[in-house]
C-alpha cells in the first residue's frame, strides 16, 4: 500500500501528523501565558454619610466614582466605555481625554465616539455602609 | 575572523544593481545599520534598566542625571528607533515604487511580517520609562488594539492585569527585550538570505562588491555620525512618572500610533478599514496587473503606486491632525507644544 502513495501525498501526511503533535503542546503552552484572575468581591467600602447629596466621591485605585443624586448612590466605573482611558469628573459631565468622548452625569453619552453609557457597579447598601460589588449593572 | 565574518556579510561577486544607488536608495542597508544601534545602545540600556513597577522610573532617573552618558545613550536608542521607523516606510515604499514586491513575493510577505513585528517592538519599548508620556501612550496603543477583531485575546496575554501592573511590564520588558528582538534576528536573516539567494529583483551584471563595500562604510560612518548628532541636540524626554489616575489631556499615544488613534477618535470600527488594507498588503502581488519587472512608478502599474502614495498622504496629514491640531478632550484647534 504504501507503494502507492506519492510524494506530495506523503508530504502533505507528515506535515498533518506534525501538526497534530504541535497542536497539544501549543494550547497547553497557550493556556500557560493566561493567569489566573484574582476575585476580589467587595472593591470598595464606605460609610454612606460621607457622600454628601449632590455629592461625589472618586476612588483612583479601583477607578470608581460614587455619586449621590436624589438620594440614590451610584458607582459609576471611570473606564470611558470607547476604549478604556479613564475619564475625569468635569463640572457636571465626564470627559475622556484619549479621543474627545463625553457623558452626563448620569452617565449617558453626551459626546462620541463613545456609543454606550458608562458602566455602573453592582452596590448593597447595609448599617449604613456602602459596598461596591465587582460586577456590572446591566443598564 | 571578526572583520571576516563582517565582511563576508557580502558575497565576493554582486550585481551592479546592488552597487548603484538609485534601484535600492541604499534602506535595506542603512536598516542593517539601524538594527546594529538600536541593539548595542539598548543592551547598554539593560545594565541600569529595572523592570519593576516602583522602580522603573526610578532607575531611568538614575540613568539620565547621574550616569555618564546616560542621557545620551537613552537618547541615541529613541533616535534610533525613529529613524529605523522612517527608513523602514521608506524601504517599503521603494519596494512598492518599484515593483520589487511583485517580483519578489517571498521577501514582501516576509517582510510584511518583519514589519508587523516591529510596530510591536516599538510599541512595546514606549511603555518602559514607566513616566506620564508613556504610560498613557501604551495605554491608549493597548486600547487601539482592543478595537481589533482578535484585540481582546491579545489584550489578556499582552497586559493580563493592565498598563504598567507587575505582569504587565514584566510581559512588554520581555517582548521588547528578548522575544521579538528574537523572532526579528531570526526573519530579518531569512530575509537577507533570500535577498541573496534570488538575487535582487533588477537583473545586472555581475561585478566586484568592493565599491559597494567602500561605499557602505561610508554610509555607516554618516548614519553613525548623524544619529550621534541628533540625540546630542534632541534628548529623549522624560515626564514625571506615571500617574494611572490622572491622565495627561489630551492623553496622546505613540507618534506612529497618532493617525490611528486620529481615525478611532472618529468612529471605533473604521479601524477595520486599517486592518482590511493591512490584509490586502499580503495579497498585493496577486492584486496587481503588473507585467514589467523592476522599475520606478511603472505605468502598467498605476493602481498600485498611486493607491499606496494616497495611502500615504492620508497616514500623513492624520498624523499631523493628531500630532498639532488635537487639545484637550481631544478638540480641534491650533496647539503647538
Ligand atoms: C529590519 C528590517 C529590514 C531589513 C534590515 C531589510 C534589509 C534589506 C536589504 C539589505 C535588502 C537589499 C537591498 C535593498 O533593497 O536595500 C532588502 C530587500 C528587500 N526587502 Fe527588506 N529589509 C527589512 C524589512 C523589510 C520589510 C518590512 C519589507 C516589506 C514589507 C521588505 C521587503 C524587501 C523586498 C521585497 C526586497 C527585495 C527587493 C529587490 O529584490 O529589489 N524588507 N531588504
Ligand atoms: S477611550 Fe474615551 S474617548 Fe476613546
Amino acid at each position: 500500500m504504501a507503494g502507492d502513495i506519492g510524494e506530495d501525498e506523503m508530504i502533505s501526511r507528515r506535515n498533518l501528523l506534525r501538526s497534530l503533535i504541535a497542536a497539544p503542546f501549543l494550547f497547553l503552552t497557550g493556556k500557560y501565558l493566561f493567569p489566573p484572575s484574582e476575585a476580589k468581591g467587595v472593591l470598595v467600602e464606605v460609610e454612606s454619610d460621607k457622600i454628601p447629596e449632590g455629592g461625589a466621591m472618586v476612588f483612583h485605585d479601583e477607578n470608581i466614582i460614587l455619586v449621590r443624586a436624589d438620594e440614590e448612590v451610584i458607582a459609576f466605573s471611570l473606564e470611558c466605555t470607547h476604549l478604556g482611558c479613564t475619564v475625569a469628573l468635569n463640572g457636571e459631565e465626564f470627559a475622556c481625554p484619549c479621543h474627545g468622548s463625553k457623558f452626563a452625569s448620569d452617565g449617558s453619552v453626551i459626546q462620541g465616539p463613545a456609543t454606550r453609557s458608562l458602566d455602573r457597579y453592582v452596590t448593597k447598601i447595609t448599617n449604613n455602609k456602602i459596598q461596591v460589588i465587582e460586577s456590572k449593572k446591566d443598564v | 575572523m571578526f572583520e571576516h565574518f563582517f565582511m563576508h556579510m557580502l558575497p565576493k561577486k554582486v550585481s551592479e544593481n546592488g552597487v548603484r544607488f538609485k534601484p535600492t536608495l541604499y534602506l535595506g542597508a542603512m536598516l542593517v545599520m539601524l538594527f546594529m544601534f538600536l541593539s548595542v545602545s539598548g543592551l547598554l540600556l539593560l545594565f541600569y534598566y529595572t523592570p519593576e513597577r516602583s522602580q522603573a522610573f526610578a532607575s531611568i532617573l538614575f540613568l539620565e542625571e547621574k550616569v555618564f552618558l546616560g542621557s545620551f545613550f537613552r537618547s541615541f536608542h529613541r533616535m534610533s528607533s525613529h529613524i529605523f521607523l522612517i527608513v523602514l516606510s521608506a524601504h517599503m515604499l521603494r519596494v512598492i515604487f518599484s515593483g520589487a514586491y511583485k517580483v519578489r513575493t517571498y521577501s514582501w510577505r516576509l517582510g510584511l511580517f518583519i514589519f508587523t513585528l516591529i510596530i510591536f517592538e516599538a510599541y512595546a519599548g514606549y511603555l518602559l520609562p514607566m513616566d506620564q508620556l508613556s504610560w498613557w501612550a501604551a495605554k491608549t496603543g493597548l486600547e487601539l488594539m482592543k478595537s481589533l477583531p482578535i484585540g481582546g485575546i491579545l489584550e489578556s496575554i499582552l497586559a493580563p492585569d493592565g498598563i504598567g501592573s507587575r505582569l504587565t511590564l514584566t510581559r512588554y520588558f520581555a517582548l521588547h527585550i528578548v522575544v521579538i528582538p528574537m523572532f526579528l534576528i531570526v526573519l530579518v536573516s531569512v530575509h537577507m538570505f533570500a535577498v541573496r539567494r534570488q538575487g535582487l529583483s533588477i537583473e545586472g551584471m555581475k561585478v566586484s562588491s568592493d565599491k559597494l563595500k567602500s561605499r557602505l562604510i561610508i554610509l555607516f560612518v554618516v548614519m553613525f555620525m548623524s544619529v550621534i548628532i541628533l540625540s546630542i541636540f534632541i534628548g529623549a524626554p522624560l515626564t514625571l512618572e506615571a500617574d494611572p489616575t490622572t491622565p495627561p489631556n489630551p492623553a496622546k499615544s505613540a507618534w506612529f500610533l497618532l493617525w490611528l488613534q486620529e481615525i478611532v477618535s472618529w468612529r471605533t470600527w473604521y479601524i477595520n478599514f486599517v486592518m482590511l488594507v493591512y490584509i490586502t498588503m499580503f495579497f498585493l502581488p496577486e492584486l496587481s496587473r503588473r507585467k514589467s519587472g523592476f522599475g520606478w512608478f511603472s505605468f502598467d502599474d498605476r493602481p498600485v503606486w498611486i493607491s499606496v502614495l494616497l495611502m500615504v498622504i492620508i497616514i500623513l496629514v492624520l498624523t499631523i491632525i493628531a500630532m498639532f491640531f488635537r487639545g484637550a478632550d481631544w478638540s480641534f484647534g491650533l496647539y503647538f507644544s
